[in-house]
């Protein structure tokens, strides 16, 4: 089961792939737009890495201190 | 003869789709292992690739999906195996999920609500600001949660993969400037801000990295599926 789901995770991009292209469909998303929305995505995605690793790793200080007291 | 042919017609393109996006994958997949960049990663070469074929060949969007909609299904069970290298971390996880209950709070906030805010700074449709809210999560959850809120899930699964390529992305250099001193604050942020994308990467950084993104993206899914609609309608 672990050789299975190894495998799985390996190759898990792969499954990601053919989502991508649903694009094709939706032709308006290359212009302007799509620049304001990938701006949107950029942007939220780097705030949400950063609110959420900081919020952690300080807690994680906090706890350790307060632990080796 | 016409019937044959017919036949043939209705099967050459959906199989030359599927082979076109198994080769396309596995060469980007071999060109990332000689030069690993954040640009030449395997999600945004074998996409681009095939986007540029399609534009050539003038594709159908029904026959690339026809021949590879199987390969979307296998999303499920893997999602499913990322209980495995959680199990093996469970160690870790029972000392430390109050800490990963908060950061998957407040990262989710984050999410909705600066998706919302730039979407209005920018005056974008109603419609796409309701797509764009769920993106952090996982595909399948992503979807459902646009639905519920009136979104289009459609579009919203092309806010999830771009967010996941952008996080797998930029991820690499946050863990350059932010001075993270814990594997756990490392694990969350890949798993909260770029769902399976990001546990992907994550597990390329090390083993408890990869369980605890593995994890935080379940948690950060069923948090968005209960709590993110109730968020999206007080807006």
């Amino acid at each position: 089961m672990s050789r299975g789901a190894g495998w799985l995770l390996a190759e898990m991009l792969l499954f990601f792939v053919p989502a991508a292209m649903i694009v094709i469909q939706n032709p308006q998303l290359f212009g302007t737009l799509g620049l304001k929305l990938l701006l949107v995505i950029v942007v939220g995605t780097v705030l949400v890495m950063a609110a959420t690793a900081l919020t952690i790793d300080l807690l994680f200080r906090w706890k350790q201190r307060r632990e080796s007291r | 003869m016409k019937a044959a042919e017919g036949l043939l017609f209705d099967w050459a393109w959906p199989l030359f789709w599927l082979l076109a996006t198994l080769a396309a994958y596995y060469a980007a997949k071999a060109l990332y292992r000689r030069h690993p960049a954040p640009w030449s990663a395997p999600l945004v070469l074998a996409p681009l690739a095939l986007l540029l074929l399609a534009a050539a060949l003038h594709a159908r969007y029904a026959d690339y999906l026809r021949g590879t909609h199987w390969l979307s299904a296998m999303l499920g069970p893997a999602t499913v195996a990322f209980a495995l290298p959680v199990y093996q971390q469970r160690a870790l996880i029972r000392k430390h999920w109050p800490l990963l209950c908060i950061g998957v709070a407040v990262g989710s906030s984050v999410a909705i609500l600066s998706a919302w805010g730039m979407a209005t700074v920018l005056h974008l449709p109603e419609e796409l600001r309701l797509s764009l809210a769920p993106r952090s999560i996982t595909t399948p959850l992503a979807m459902d949660v646009s639905k519920m809120v009136g979104g289009v899930p459609g579009l919203t699964a092309v806010f999830v993969m771009l967010t996941g390529v952008c996080g797998a992305m930029f991820g690499q250099l946050m863990l350059r400037w932010l001075p993270l001193r814990s594997g756990l604050a490392r694990g969350a942020m890949f798993g909260m801000a770029a769902h399976g994308m990001g546990v992907a990467k994550a597990r390329e950084i090390g083993d408890e990295e990869g369980a605890i993104a593995g994890l935080v993206m379940v948690m950060a899914g069923m948090l968005n599926v209960f709590a993110g609609p109730l968020l999206i309608r007080l807006l």
